[in-house]
Formats: C-alpha cells, structure tokens, sequence
C-alpha cells in the first residue's frame, strides 16, 4: 500500500522529527523513503556566507570544515537508524509547496510526511504555511508531524 | 505510535477513505480506533431565517442527532471486519475543537482525517476542519484525499 514515502525537509526540527516518523512506518510497510530538500532561490531572510575579506582569511575558511548541509543532517539520521532503502533529492523552486506536490506527481508517492512548522515561524503566520499548502493541493495522503 | 487513532467521521466520501486508511494502519500497528462523529447545532442558514425558539433549536438538534446516530451506524457495518479495539461516540459542538479536545481526553497519539468534509463552499469562506485540526492538534495528523 505504501510504496514511496516522501518527506520533505528543510532544515528543522519538526522536519527531522517526520524523518523519524517515516522511518517507523516505512519499516512496517516496507516503503522507499525519498528525502527532498527544496531550496529557495533568493530568499532574504536567512544570511548570506561571510565573505572573505583578504588571502588568508580565504585560504583559513577553505580548511576549516563545511557545516553539513540540511541533507547530510537527515542521511545521518536515516544512517543511525539503520534505514537502507532511502533516497535524497535536492531541488531549487521559489514556491516549495508547489514544487512538492510535482515531485508527488512525478515519482507516484503514495504518502508525504511533514513537519507542521518549518524554520518560518513568523512568516509562516503571515503567508501561510508550506504544510498547509501541500495537504490540500496533493492527491496522496499527508501526515502533519509536530 | 498508532496505538491509540482518533477517527472524526462526517458521512462524506472523504471520511470513509480516512476510516480505511484508519483501519489499515490499526491492523499493522496494531492499535485501537476511537471513531467520532460531532454535530454542530444550529450551523445552518435556513435557521437564521426564523426566531430562535426553544422548540426550533430542540427540534433541530434532535434532527441532528439522528443523522449522527446514522453516520455512526453506517460505520459500524464497515468495522464489522476489525478485530481490533474500537469504539464510537457522538459529540456536540465545533468540529475542531472538540476533535482536539478529545484527542487529549482519549489521549490518543494520532488522527486519521479526511481532507475535505461535507461542507462544500462554506469551507472556502470558514477554512476546513482537517486544516485546523492538522495546524493546532499536539500529535501527527493523517490527512487522506
């Protein structure tokens, strides 16, 4: 019955907190998991990389280790658990509902498994959540995680 | 996870989806099923229209009832198959409110809901129950098409 889970993440808490959760239905069902990460281009509020300001201080930053990125946080979690049958997608979109529902679309999810809050917690309550947008527009079910 | 599944029912086609995919889940986790179907007295245009009398709004609410009573029987004929726990009740109010408020009495640790309920365009205009629920509810929800 349930073949593909798709989770998005984005970076959160309640993201990860869906990841867990997928992974305790996927086991019973057997599923693939498929982990997707929707970038959105231009957007202001959250801070740009410091800038190095001369040589050394380039050559400094280029050794000193990369904070993971919002994906490699979630494989690390799938990794501890123990999960095999996971994928993780990476996508750039300026609507990340939107884009959601095409991956729904196009890979056949038979269940997407979301946080009900991402990093927006202002600007959520202004423009409406991403949750919010996906559990009405998809066609599969949607399980909001808190 | 799945022990203890709040199921609120409409009688719409949406609900009964949600009470399968209920079922489904409750057979592999093995859990309990605590279906509910809440009535809201007097949400309805046509009683604007006339004075409010005791006689009006008794009658209405027993009108009410007995479409609850037969929501909850039609799902009962669906769980004859269950072999799980499973139990019904009939609550008075605003439907997402008291949906939450009985999922902490109950405390049950998820909700099985159908999307879109029975109201059509007035869901446009007052935002949907599922919506409210899934927003403001402290445990997973599972919103089913």
């Amino acid at each position: 019955m349930l073949k593909k889970i798709l989770v998005p993440v984005d970076g959160s808490d309640t993201a990860l907190n869906a990841l867990k959760f997928a992974m305790v239905i996927g086991e019973k069902f057997d599923s693939e998991i498929i982990v997707v990460n929707v970038e959105v281009p231009y957007d202001y509020t959250k801070l740009p990389p410091r800038q190095p300001k001369n040589e050394i201080e380039a050559e400094e930053m280029a050794k000193a280790p990369k904070e993971p990125s919002i994906l490699d946080n979630a494989k690390s979690i799938t990794e501890a658990a123990g999960y095999g049958k996971v994928m993780f997608l990476k996508t750039v979109s300026i609507d990340p509902a939107e884009r959601i529902s095409e991956v729904v679309v196009q890979r056949e999810i038979d269940m997407v498994v979301m946080g009900n809050r991402g990093i927006g917690v202002v600007a959520g309550f202004f423009i409406g959540s991403v949750s919010a947008k996906v559990s009405q527009s998809v066609e599969c079910p949607v399980i909001i995680v808190k | 996870m799945f022990k203890k599944i709040l199921v609120p029912i409409d009688g719409s086609e949406t609900s009964w989806r949600a009470l399968d995919q209920a079922i489904h889940l409750a057979e592999k986790f093995d859990g309990e099923l605590n279906i509910v179907n809440v009535i809201q007295p007097y949400n309805n245009a046509a009683l604007l229209a006339v004075p409010l009398d005791q006689a009006t709004i008794t009658q209405g609410n027993t009108e009410l009832e007995k479409i609850g009573d037969k929501v909850l029987s039609m799902a009962k004929e669906k769980m004859v198959g269950f072999k799980g726990k499973v139990d019904f009740a009939l609550e008075v109010g605003h439907p997402s409110e008291r949906i939450i408020a009985l999922a902490k009495k109950n405390g049950s640790d998820s909700i099985v809901i159908g999307s879109r309920g029975l109201s059509g365009i007035a869901e446009f205009f007052l935002g949907s129950v599922s919506s409210k629920v899934s927003q403001y509810a402290t445990i997973p929800v599972l919103i089913v098409k």
